[in-house]
């Protein structure tokens, strides 16, 4: 079986109904949710870590370490994505859901897309 | 949503221990420069603080020493502004844990905005010296000591 370990970066108090944290480097919490075959079959949140400059890759590690395999994410810089990307964890874009369980929905769907690079935060943009 | 929905967290089984590269673990700084003379004291600085630093001309060989060895940290000194950014990505590109500084002429502000997203340490000026060395350090220990 197939499973999938999704990472959302969240308003608090985290969870299916909170609020999706629409930058995953500067978010309250973080809902993590167990996928196998489409469905949710454990939650529970993590709390975020503080961020410094230069610190971009520390939510990443932090998340690595934790099991996560994918990522929901609205916003994200170049450097973490390439972090996630080189560490095989995938991030799907999920900017447009105001839930967390909105967002975990359309995962499950398979109706989101990967983050790209041109979607990321910098270079004046953002 | 399906399924019922049990307690995640504290499962050993879904614990993966990863990290990107060696960088997070090594003192091995790369200085990219044409200009080693306007260097020379900062180098010193990070040599007493016992970083190793090598250099190289270009980003191809920055590039092809960060390939071999992943360094904690790489400097870039461009001939132009407007090829930091650029360089600095060809460089997360080979691993996005090694942390960087560029020289820069650009407003501090200008330049986090420029920069925004590639989580540079910090700008340098176009002839660092011991100071900038020290703060440097002392703001990548910070970053690591957060786990970056």
């Amino acid at each position: 079986m197939s499973k999938t370990v999704l990472a959302i970066p969240s308003e608090l108090p985290g969870g299916m109904d909170a609020g999706m944290g629409m930058h995953f480097g500067h978010c309250d919490i973080y809902t993590v949710v167990e996928i196998e075959n489409g469905a949710v079959t454990a939650q529970g949140t993590l709390p975020s870590i503080p961020h410094q400059q230069g610190g971009c890759m520390a939510p990443v590690q932090y998340l690595a370490g934790h099991g996560v395999t994918a990522m929901l994410a609205g916003g994200m810089g170049m450097r973490p994505l390439m972090g996630f990307n080189q560490m095989h964890i995938e991030v799907f874009f999920a900017g447009n859901y105001p839930t967390v369980g909105q967002a975990v929905e359309a995962f499950c769907a398979g109706k989101l897309n990967r983050f790209s690079t041109d979607q990321t935060c910098g270079g004046g943009a953002h | 949503m399906r399924g019922q929905a049990q307690p995640l967290l504290h499962r050993p089984d879904l614990r993966r221990r990863r990290t990107l590269g060696a960088a997070m673990k090594n003192r091995r700084i790369l200085l990219q420069t044409s200009r080693p003379e306007a260097w020379e004291d900062f180098v010193a600085q990070l040599q007493h603080d016992g970083c190793t630093v090598c250099m190289t001309a270009t980003i191809d060989q920055c590039k092809e020493a960060a390939r071999r060895d992943i360094p904690v940290l790489a400097l870039l000194d461009p001939p132009f502004g407007d090829l930091a950014r650029a360089w600095v990505l060809e460089l997360m590109m080979i691993d996005a844990g090694m942390h960087t500084a560029v020289v820069t002429e650009m407003d501090e502000e200008v330049f986090h905005d420029v920069m925004e997203g590639l989580g540079i340490l910090m700008p340098l000026p176009p002839e660092p010296g011991a100071s900038e060395a020290r703060r440097l350090l002392g703001l990548l220990k910070q970053v690591e000591s957060l786990g970056g």
